[in-house]
């Protein structure tokens, strides 16, 4: 692990603040904290955190919620929610915002340094030995070494797990990809079970590379089974 | 109001082609109006096909208009006529002792009138702008030849009238009266069954409501306990984290976290054993002669190990005397007060426990140099679960009962309790306690 990775941790509670610092710098992590989003903003563009650890209730009028929105305007830094709302809809709707994952209030110091690992580990940009290095699919190329994808020759905005998910796919072309086999690769072991995560974001990646998301060409459903990115055959090869 | 204006009657009408025989006429038009009770139509459907059915029926009505009284208005409003203008019936408003309405909703019996000098006597109840109005809605200055007027009777009120009027050379008779009763009582069951679902539907709303807060109250609650919680679970996990050994001095400091929030969350537990307690009607009183300088003093060595940035000042008068009370009880709303104190000025100050003795009563303030609260907010601090805001959006854990909790307890003593707040500069609790027998040693 890189021991100077640096965590933003956004929460209105100094308690909270303060065992987020010191159990996340225990493990070797450096931490800078925020006390509400405009603060957390603010900090962001200074501090260039890995990860961003953010409550959803926040003081002066701008939550959690908008917050990671209007992270995700300029930056794709992983975004772990931290709240006590723990429905599926809230759930949801941290993804939505652009968070990458959700942890529960009251949650346990050890949940925490694991979810953190996880996290930063699947938004590492992954070695890409043994692949080639750019990938071609219909209207769709990815460009691996410089981890870009271009949808009719624009270019597309995704998101740390966003890419990591398209990539997955897209290493395995027109075969159908199991939903723990995805969460297993892009979010990791302990994630396994998670079908909800992997359901919203392969939405947003629909919305972001399909014309028409709801009748998808690239990302097909195979139902209770998982996904299949599927390739013009002279593409794919 | 629903006006229905189907024009003047054909007056050819009663004296063109074969009439059905009275009775199977009759039956046919109370027929209809069941159907009407049965089809679950909306009154304003209803109450004009009804109206049309009697003027069908009673062969020598002309003109006819069901009043109702309105939600929120004093008079009887037309809601539908037939034969008038309706522009001018329309704009009618009836004193329940108005005209021939008034006489039969007085009586609350039918009522039939025939002779012109009855009708001219009853006419002579309305109000000038009503009789204009009806001259208007007739064009004519003259009076009906005859009326009947059959109130509508709900199982507990009166809920309008049917009126019913002849304008030519026919009167009505008494088979026309019973025969307007009869429909009139079909109506009747109609609009005492459209205000009956009514009241129940104003009534699910209501507990619609009351199940709404609740769930707010129990959302806002479960809330305040997660947070400490949050810090309870957080750094004992922390402590038993296998990849970090925690200096001494750290475990003793997460411990000691550990144990205050405990506290804090024991607090809420305790502040909503006693709200049902109370809610439940079994708070009880148990007076004993009580000393407030010892239970003040009790409560300030119990809170100020963990107020850090406080100051404590107590003045209490010399020879303060004993006063008739539950410590127990009294105990808990100088630890509400001071509590409170310590939370609203997070940073920190002096908090000042003062008593004024007075010819009957005692009265104790606890007061802070914290933010302070809005005066629009003051009286509602004793409201259960109001919670302050900052202006800075800081939250405070609570339960949002210690107050009211406070305020129940001293007027159980026949005492009372206020607030008062500069914003900026602090807030003041006081509470009164009566000064009983057993302070006589004052």
């Amino acid at each position: 692990m890189d021991r100077n990775e640096c965590i933003l941790v956004v929460d209105d509670e100094p308690r909270l603040v303060r065992l987020v610092r010191e159990v996340l710098e225990a493990v070797g992590y450096r931490v800078v904290a925020a006390g509400d989003g405009h603060a957390a903003l603010a900090m962001l563009a200074v501090e260039q955190p890995d990860l961003v650890l953010l409550d959803i209730l926040l003081p002066r009028g701008m939550d959690g919620y908008e917050t990671s929105r209007r992270i995700r305007e300029f930056s794709d830094v992983p975004i772990i929610m931290l709240t006590a709302k723990a429905r599926d809809a809230d759930k949801l709707k941290g993804f939505d915002a652009g968070a990458d994952d959700y942890l529960t209030k009251p949650f346990n110091s050890k949940e925490l340094v694991a979810r953190v690992r996880a996290v930063l580990r699947r938004s590492k940009h992954p070695e890409e030995v043994g692949t080639a290095t750019e990938f071609a699919c219909g209207r769709m190329s990815i460009s691996f070494a410089q981890r870009r994808v271009f949808v009719n020759g624009e270019e597309v905005l995704l998101t740390a797990t966003e890419y990591a998910l398209l990539r997955e796919l897209a290493l395995h072309p027109n075969c159908v990809m199991l939903h723990r086999q995805l969460l297993n690769a892009v979010w990791g072991a302990e994630y396994v079970d998670e079908i909800d995560y992997l359901r919203a974001y392969v939405r947003y990646l629909r919305q972001k590379i399909e014309a028409y998301p709801s009748r998808p060409e690239f990302i097909v459903t195979r139902p209770g089974l998982g996904y299949m990115l599927v390739c013009p055959e002279e593409d794919a090869g | 109001m629903a006006s229905h204006d189907v024009g003047q009657r054909q007056t050819g009408e009663q004296g063109s082609g074969v009439k059905p025989p009275a009775k199977a006429q009759a039956m046919s038009a109370v027929m209809a109006i069941v159907r009407m009770l049965t089809r679950n139509m909306d009154s304003e459907t209803a109450l004009p096909l009804a109206l049309a059915g009697m003027l069908k029926t009673i062969d020598a009505a002309e003109t006819g208009a069901i009043f109702l009284y309105r939600p929120g208005r004093a008079g009887l409003l037309a809601d539908c006529a037939f034969g008038y203008d309706n522009k001018c019936v329309g704009s009618m408003s009836l004193d329940p002792n108005e005209g021939i309405v008034g006489l039969a909703l007085a009586s609350a019996k039918p009522l039939m009138l025939t002779a012109a000098d009855e009708i001219a006597r009853a006419n002579a109840r309305l109000s000038p702008q009503n009789r204009a109005c009806i001259e208007q809605a007739m064009h004519a200055s003259v009076q009906p030849s005859s009326s009947i007027c059959v109130p509508l009777l709900l199982s507990d009120a009166a809920a309008g009238a049917v009126v019913l009027e002849t304008w030519g050379q026919q009167t009505f008779c008494q088979n026309d009266l019973e025969m307007a009763e009869a429909l009139a009582g079909l109506v009747s069951l109609y609009l005492d069954r459209e205000y009956l679902a009514g009241e129940a539907n104003q009534r699910r709303q209501v507990m619609q409501n009351v199940s709404q807060l609740q769930q707010d109250i129990m959302s806002s609650l479960s809330h305040e306990m997660r947070t400490p919680l949050a810090s309870i679970k957080g750094y004992a996990s922390a402590l038993l984290l296998d990849e970090v050994v925690w200096e001494p001095q750290k475990v003793r400091e997460y411990l000691e976290i550990i144990v205050d929030e405990s506290d804090q969350l024991g607090e809420i537990v305790a502040d909503l054993l006693d709200a049902s307690v109370i809610d439940a009607g079994h708070l009880k009183i148990e007076k004993e002669p009580t000393l407030l300088s010892r239970l003040t003093q009790q409560v300030v060595d119990e809170i100020e190990p963990r107020a850090s940035k406080h100051r404590f000042l107590v003045s209490l008068p010399v020879h303060l005397p004993v006063v008739d009370a539950d410590g127990g009880r009294i105990r808990r709303v100088l630890y509400n007060l001071l509590d409170n104190a310590v939370k609203y000025s997070p940073e920190g100050g002096l908090i000042v426990v003062r008593a004024e003795v007075g010819q009957d009563e005692v009265t104790v303030s606890v007061a802070d140099q914290g933010q302070g609260i809005a005066p629009e907010h003051l009286n509602r601090l004793f409201e259960r679960f109001f919670r302050v805001k900052f202006a800075s959006g800081r939250h405070v854990v609570g339960s949002g009962l210690g107050l009211p909790i406070a305020r129940n307890i001293v007027e159980a003593h026949g005492g009372h309790i206020w607030a008062e707040s500069t914003l900026g500069e602090g807030t003041t609790v006081s509470f009164t306690l009566p000064l009983g027998e057993c302070s006589d040693d004052r």
